[in-house]
């Protein structure tokens, strides 16, 4: 029988980063550190389950298994197992991450992003609204052409060696400020070439100021658009109003339809919220695929529990709602759908590098949100919140304090994520939600790593039917006959 | 019997036209075979579908080109893994 070794290496491995769930009935075993996706059958599942069960006592384990299966069968499962560690597909050791944050220390900030708040202030009243009606407990403002390219100048003169940056113009309602984005874009991008960089540019806009001039300079500046539109008409005229009381539904979806048509149907995501009041909001996302779109991302509101902030008890709903969700999308993709939903774009082959694994958002030390009058907050989500004012675009960062700590909260220095099996792909969460929920950076909100976990699940589930379509329904049967084939 | 005689270069007409997407089947099922040994690792208990690539401390650092999570289509949550990397 096999050595205690190989026991001990797999109750090692299953403890770490090694996971096994079900979507739809698909049993999947991921290793997040070797990057390694597999299809399992019943026996490797009650095997892998007894042994993270038995504390230790491998021979309890044993008896167990030995209660469904042949002494063979557990022999093989072992042996498999054990040869696809051996291949570093499974139970693969962590990366040393001690050395390269010690690196890391010494090395320059370099500032890559920044969101700029062009409005605060907004043409709709939507209930949920963490900007409070776009002007984030601040006055209302509009930036100045002046502190939008001393914003040009800050992300330029601190962006170090790197070459692609990137602006948001966000609010608010951005809009409200257009001929400020034109001119800022122009700067943009003529200082760019001095430098020798490249600065992409994002537009998030509610779409009521959407019109021809807009669309034909977004388009002419290859600016990528993220239209906010919620799902269903019922659902989104609940909460996404005018000024007069009104629905949004109507005027917005006919000016997101054109504009998508209006730069064949690329670069832009549609984006939505969903809240507690739809708890089924799987059905607003399908109702914007039906729409024609091909670009969507919907996902949880930012709220304490409450009218629209989810209760413990909602969460379950949700996770169940997902996996309806990945069903749901996974038919209209082998139906010959195009289907791009955000949160299940998971890369399967080609991680990223580990500086990006530990830490997946740039706020508070790479990425700033600038106010009108041209305030630096760590993010948008932060804007307002006097203790974490950190400077401004003219005298620079004032905070460098802030900056490292920022920069010290990653996988590592979070004890929960520590022990995650989902830290290489999740990266460590929100700030702002483990802010304002927890009031600590280094301690995530538990909902939203429910919530964050099972759409990597989903999203593995989506890959995996992308990637080898219908036949991997079949596969769990074909094994044995592709077996005799090949030999 | 004119009709059965009338009939008989139809079929084989019929089966000659619809030869093609016979084959086809089977050259796609034979052809996935082939290719899906080669894209997977198959065991009897463990299908490896995607193998992966290590999380590997040399290429620690990284060029930092990729986009920062929460600059994109996502402003409430990050996922890591949805950002691609510009080298690949
Ligand atoms: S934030 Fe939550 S889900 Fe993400 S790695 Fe940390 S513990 Fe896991």
């Amino acid at each position: 029988m096999a050595e205690v070794s190989d026991f001990e290496a797999i109750y090692q491995g299953v403890n770490k980063n090694v996971h096994k769930f079900k979507i739809n009935g698909l049993p999947v075993l991921l290793d997040a550190a070797a990057g390694s996706v597999h299809l399992i059958d019943n026996a490797v599942w009650d095997f892998l389950d007894s042994i993270e069960n038995c504390c230790g006592r491998f021979a309890y384990a044993l008896r167990e298994l030995e209660r469904k299966y042949s002494r063979r069968e557990i022999k093989e499962v072992l042996r498999e197992l054990i040869s696809l560690r051996d291949l570093g597909l499974l139970f693969a050791d962590e990366p040393n991450a001690e050395e390269f944050l010690e690196k890391e220390k010494e090395r320059e900030f370099m500032v890559k992003a920044l969101c700029l708040h062009a409005a605060h202030d907004c043409n709709m009243t939507c209930g949920y609204c963490f900007a409070a009606e776009g002007n984030f407990g601040l006055k209302k403002e509009l930036m100045s052409k002046e502190v939008g390219e001393r914003a040009v100048d800050f992300l330029l003169e601190n962006s170090g060696s790197r070459r692609t940056l990137e602006i948001d113009f966000f609010g608010g309602e951005p809009l409200l400020n257009f001929e400020a984005i034109e001119h800022i874009t122009a700067y943009g991008n003529k200082k760019a070439e001095e430098y020798g960089k490249r600065i992409n540019f994002t537009l998030t806009t509610n779409c009521l100021l959407l019109n021809q001039e807009v669309c034909e300079f977004v388009n002419r500046n290859k600016m990528q658009v993220i239209l906010s539109l919620d799902g269903r008409k019922i659902i989104n005229d609940r909460v996404r109003l005018l000024k007069d009381g009104r629905g949004s539904y109507d005027v917005v979806v006919k000016r997101i339809l054109n504009f998508v048509e209006s730069r064949n149907h690329e670069n832009y995501y549609v984006r939505g919220t969903f809240t507690r009041k739809n708890l089924d909001f799987s059905k607003d996302v399908f109702h914007l695929f039906d729409l024609g779109l091909k670009h969507v991302s919907v996902e949880p509101v930012v709220a304490p529990p409450g009218e629209y902030g989810f209760y413990e008890d909602d969460i379950s709903v949700l996770e169940m709602e997902y996996e309806r969700l990945a069903e749901g999308l996974v038919k209209r993709m082998l139906s010959g759908q195009d289907i791009d939903f955000y949160h299940f774009n998971i890369d399967l082959d080609e991680g990223q590098c580990l500086s990006r694994k530990i830490r997946g958002c740039g706020a508070g030390f790479e990425y700033f949100a600038v106010t009108p009058s041209g305030d630096i907050y760590p993010c948008h989500q932060f804007v307002g919140e006097k203790n974490f004012l950190m400077g401004n675009v003219f005298e620079g960062i004032k905070n460098k304090d802030m900056m490292e700590l920022f920069r010290s909260a990653h996988i590592y220095s979070k004890p929960k994520c520590r022990e995650c099996w989902a830290k290489f792909i999740c990266s460590g969460g929100c700030h702002a939600s483990a802010y304002y929920f927890n009031g600590s950076l280094f301690e995530p909100l538990e909902t939203a790593c429910i919530l964050q976990k099972k759409r990597i699940e989903c999203g593995i589930y989506f890959q995996l039917y992308k990637r080898f379509g219908q036949q991997i329904s079949e596969l769990m049967d074909f094994r044995d006959s592709l077996e005799e084939k090949g030999s | 019997m004119k009709i059965k005689i009338f009939l008989a270069p139809v079929l084989v007409m019929g089966i000659f036209c619809l030869q093609p997407f016979l084959c086809y089947n089977l050259v796609t099922e034979v052809e996935f075979f082939r290719w899906f040994k080669e894209v997977t690792i198959m065991a009897s208990h463990v299908i490896t579908l995607v193998k992966g690539v290590l999380v590997k401390s040399d290429r620690s650092a990284g060029c930092g080109e990729c986009q920062t999570s929460c600059q994109s289509a996502c402003k409430t949550s990050c996922t890591v893994g949805n950002q691609k990397c510009l080298n690949h």
